[in-house]
């Protein structure tokens, strides 16, 4: 049960990291999740159980989509880009963000 | 595009596989440079692997939700979960089979139901927007009947006034003898104004409506519907012009043959429409067709109070409501009663829809019907239901399993619900094949004068219902016990073995509502249908008045107009004296219509030295016209007086100075004294007077149900007939006399039309066609819900016992006995059924007022009724509860212990 709900608190917030980390290049799953772990400095620890599904969520929504080719070690792998709609998303997302977490800050600022 | 095709592919099962390779691989990648990372770290390979492995977490939750999150995914899941619904269903055949049974049997019963209700009470009639039609007939609240025709001024000056109708029309049944010189035939039809055919959006094949001129001199012209133009035209397409003979209506003062010209043939075939007074008796129903129409009668401005002869029919103006409609109609009839006092006093128009009027009769006994198969798909679901959620119990262990090894939740509620989809899909199919041969079945024995009840059937409408109804009840059936199952404790569940004890009490309360639900709503039908079996002994009980066994009667009619009226009633009375010599037969007579089909002929009576009173507020009494020797035949008992003699047929036609009235009659008219020699007229109060020589009981003509009215007899000599039913009382069962009889009629005279030829014992069984049709379906649904709800009540007692092996094991062992275990599981069962019992009893009392309609002698709420079908549920549901808890208790200590 408290996977599940840490699951649902996550998964907005998720999704919104994922779009990040490939804005600039197309990256497989391994990489996404070294990615946000190294953007976060190591705070935030992506679970594959959370991961895998929200690609494929993202990609049947249509705001990612993927592609198999060629890693830097030569082996096959499965990258993930960011489509049009993805990288608009990703300006609305980041701007819900910006004004929740700033909403949030001024209410733990106050008194 | 590439996530389309993704979807597309996806969506098929061939690529299922491909799918979960693609999947494969991209996690073993990841897991892969997992590994290669840890190495980085200074892990050795095997370490490091492991390493990426833990990191990684459960592969197989990873995998689930990804098939979760892919959304398209479902239907491929979908036939997964089908193909593994049918493997699980499979192996517990028993269960299968039973589940599939009780729904199809529900379903099917609830398809027959709706295409019943489809047929009769929703398709629209065959009129263009026949849902903005309605009849206008008129009712005095003064007067008995609460509704009566119209009179051909009045429909005038309505639809002159009335500006809620685009359009009015008024028309009466009526019959026509076609001759070709050889033989006659009777047909059917209609006399209307003009505007009839455009007022209901008939076409014409050929030709046209009435002209204005035919229209008012009430011309010599036809038309005629299709089927007629077919079969005995061969459908000649120049027949318009062309003249037919006929043998006049009876109220034209010639007779003989007529010419008449065709004028137009119609377009389309329309049933009769129900008239508002039906002085003809029933033969014309909403399941006959029109076969002619014949301009409407004479305008005569004297005839505004004559109310026995039309009805009119009218389109409302768009937006116009049936309430301002009515309104509006009070209105008018208030003015025409200003200005015609002496006829239009008292009297206003009734406007109710087409639809509803034709329906009037069957509708309280359908929607009854839909009610009760609603019930019995209730019970139904809440009994597969139930055994679903002793399913779910046995098969803890497999879903403990399939979680453990990482099925989602979410995907395990859909397996169960997409098997209890399955199941009723099943059952679905199952019952639209039932429902096949239940409407057959049930068409049998439907009252005759439903209207199209021929065009039930099941079609593409009917088996959507079926479908849709199976989906429905699929989710319906399958949610609480997927729901309940799925609060399942994992690690409790794999250790105990499946009794994971909260789960199983909230399992049992689940039963026990559902069990005592089924309880309280089979005690609404069983009360229901006790209530409808009493009623209908009841109707049979009613003393129709006659001795009905060996009695035939057969409905003559000769070609009206063809001969004069005093022919008519030589020609009867040679025929029954010729009857009376034949072997077999006991005696004849006639009457001018057959028994319990009432035809209504009523008049306004003026007793002698009776004060005043107005015109309008005159009681009613029934005229009816006999043949010397009716009452001999009938066996009707003679109470005062004398019956008919030779010398009471003489005197003038249209006036009978003696005549005998019925009991009821004599006691309405002269409480507490001899109605022998009293004196009264009919129809106006300067008419020549009519004196009372004979009483005798009353006779139901009417429906049994009906309560007795004053009635008169005239001698047939002196209101001669065309149309009478011979009454032929045999000494041998009269359906052997019924080709004897017919031989006999028509050799007398070879154009007669021949009706209803039946025993009385038929034609009173025909009578009842409505309340045996209810009584029999409802019935059928109470037993069949009386069942459902007994076994389901032993399931939940079962269950609860094999729950409570270790506990009564332990209970023996300290020394309770045998009885007192069952004693405190029967009490158990007994307080479910208690409780469902109270529930019923409230419900059926809430619910009483819609059967009361359909009863006769018997109140909705008789407590007697209710007290008897509770207690048989008690008993039942006793029984049910014993028989578990006696083979429960009979398990030695021992073993209940040891089986835990």
């Amino acid at each position: 049960m408290t996977a599940k709900e840490r699951l649902e608190l996550l998964q907005g917030t998720l999704d919104m990291l994922i779009l990040k980390s490939i804005c600039h290049a197309p990256m497989h799953g391994f990489g996404i999740s070294v990615r946000i772990r190294q953007m976060s400095q190591e705070v935030l620890q992506v679970e594959q159980g959370s991961l895998y599904p929200a690609l494929y969520r993202l990609e049947n929504r249509g705001w990612i989509k993927s592609e198999w080719g060629v890693s830097d070690n030569n082996r096959r792998a499965k990258f993930y880009e960011l489509t049009n709609v993805g990288q608009k998303q990703l300006g609305v997302e980041t701007a819900n963000w910006e004004r929740l977490s700033s909403a949030i800050n001024l209410v733990l600022a106050t008194g | 595009m590439s996530w389309l095709r993704n979807i597309v592919a996806r969506s098929t099962g061939s690529s299922d596989a491909e799918f979960e390779g693609q999947l494969d691989d991209e996690l073993q990648f990841h897991v892969d440079r997992q590994t290669e990372e840890n190495i980085k770290c200074g892990m050795d390979r095997a370490t490091a692997r492991r390493e990426a492995l833990r990191q990684f977490g459960g592969v197989e939750q990873v995998r689930e939700g990804v098939r979760d999150a892919s959304r398209i995914v479902w239907l491929s899941d979908l036939f997964r979960d089908t193909k593994f619904s049918l493997r699980m269903l499979a192996r517990s055949p028993a269960f299968a089979v039973t589940a599939v049974v009780v729904l199809g049997v529900a379903i099917g019963l609830s398809t027959t139901i709706f295409s019943f209700v489809r047929a009769i009470l929703i398709e629209p009639l065959p009129f263009a927007n026949s849902e903005r039609l309605a009849v206008i007939g008129t009712f005095n609240s003064n007067r008995e009947p609460p509704m009566t025709g119209a009179s051909w001024p009045d429909i005038v000056d309505w639809k002159k006034s009335a500006k809620s109708f685009s359009d009015m029309a008024a028309f009466k049944n009526g019959d026509m003898d076609l001759s070709d010189g050889k033989s006659t035939q009777r047909i059917r039809g209609l006399f209307v104004t003009r505007n009839f055919f455009e007022l209901l959006g008939i076409p014409f094949s050929l030709g046209r409506s009435f002209s204005e001129s035919e229209e008012n001199d009430s011309a010599n012209a036809l038309i005629l519907n299709r089927e007629l133009w077919k079969s005995r035209y061969q459908q000649k397409p120049d027949i318009v012009g062309d003249s037919v003979d006929v043998y006049s209506w009876i109220i034209r003062p010639e007779h003989g043959l007529s010419r008449w010209q065709i004028v137009g043939i119609a377009g389309q075939e329309i049933p009769f429409l129900p008239v508002a007074v039906d002085a003809l008796g029933d033969r014309f129903g909403i399941n006959d067709q029109v076969q002619f129409w014949r301009p409407i009668g004479l305008y005569d401005e004297a005839e505004r109070k004559e109310r026995w002869e039309y009805t009119a029919i009218a389109r409302l103006n768009p937006g116009v409501t049936i309430e301002q409609a009515r309104a509006e109609m009070v209105t008018i009839s208030s003015h025409l009663a200003d200005e015609y006092p002496e006829a239009n006093n008292n009297w206003s128009a009734r406007v109710t829809p087409l639809n509803e009027l034709v329906t009037s009769d069957i509708r309280p006994a359908l929607q009854l019907l839909s009610g009760a198969v609603a019930f019995l798909l209730l019970i139904a679901c809440a009994n597969v239901a139930s055994l679903l959620i002793v399913r779910g119990i046995a098969r803890q262990q497999e879903f403990a399993v399939r979680i453990a090894v990482g099925a989602g939740r979410w995907r395990l509620i859909r397996q169960l619900i997409t098997e209890s989809i399955l199941l009723c899909l099943a059952g679905g199919a199952l019952g639209a094949l039932l429902s096949v041969w239940c409407i057959d079945a049930v068409r049998l024995f439907a009252p005759t004068k439903v209207p199209r009840l021929g065009e039930v059937s099941v079609d593409s409408t009917v088996l959507m219902f079926a479908l849709g109804l199976s989906l429905m009840t699929g989710l319906f059936v399958g949610i609480l016990p997927a729901c309940l199952a799925f609060r399942t404790d994992v690690n409790g569940t794999l250790k105990s073995g499946g009794r994971g004890s909260s789960a199983a009490r909230s399992r049992k309360r689940w039963m026990a509502i559902l069990v005592g639900g089924e309880v309280a709503v089979c005690l609404v039908l069983l009360t229901g249908s006790g209530l409808l079996i009493q009623s209908f002994a009841a109707i049979i009980g009613v003393d129709p008045g006659f001795r009905t066994d060996n009695l035939m009667t057969m409905t003559v009619s000769l070609p009206q107009g063809k001969y004069e009226w005093k022919h008519n009633t030589e020609f009867c009375v040679e025929l029954t004296s010729k009857l009376r010599t034949v072997p077999g037969i006991a005696a004849a007579s006639a009457v001018r219509g057959v028994p319990t089909r009432e035809t209504n002929f009523d008049a306004p009576v003026f007793i002698d030295g009776a004060p005043e009173i107005p015109r309008d507020e005159r009681p009613d009494v029934r005229l009816r016209v006999v043949e010397p020797g009716f009452f001999e035949v009938m066996e009707v008992p003679l109470l005062e007086g004398r019956l008919f003699e030779p010398a009471d047929s003489i005197g003038n036609i249209g006036h009978a100075p003696q005549i005998i009235c019925n009991e009821t009659m004599a006691r309405r008219h002269w409480p507490g004294e001899s109605a022998i020699g009293k004196k009264f007229c009919v129809v106006e109060a300067d008419y020549d007077k009519m004196e009372v020589v004979g009483v005798v009981g009353d006779v139901q003509f009417g429906a049994l149900v009906d309560e007795a009215r004053p009635e008169i007899y005239y001698p047939e000599a002196l209101f001669p007939q065309s149309e009478f039913t011979l009454l032929v009382r045999t000494e041998v069962p009269p359906e052997q006399m019924m080709g004897v009889v017919e031989t006999l009629v028509r050799d007398a005279e070879p154009d007669v039309v021949i009706t209803d030829t039946e025993s009385m014992d038929t034609v009173l069984s025909k009578s009842l066609s409505k309340e045996r049709f209810l009584v029999l379906l409802l019935s059928a649904f109470s037993l069949g819900a009386f069942l459902l709800s007994v076994t389901g009540h032993y399931g939940v007692v079962a269950y609860a016992v094999s729950q409570r092996r270790q506990e009564i094991g332990i209970r023996m062992a300290l020394g309770a006995t045998v009885p007192s275990i069952v004693r405190m599981i029967v009490s158990e069962g007994l307080l479910i059924s208690g409780m469902g019992l109270v529930v019923g009893l409230c419900l059926s009392l809430a619910l009483s007022q819609f059967l009361q309609s359909q009863l006769f002698g018997i109140s909705a709420a008789d407590p007697l009724t209710l007290a008897i079908a509770a207690g048989v549920l008690l008993v039942a549901t006793s029984l049910a509860s014993l028989i578990p808890s006696i083979r429960g208790a009979r398990v030695s200590p021992a073993s209940a212990l040891r089986s835990s």
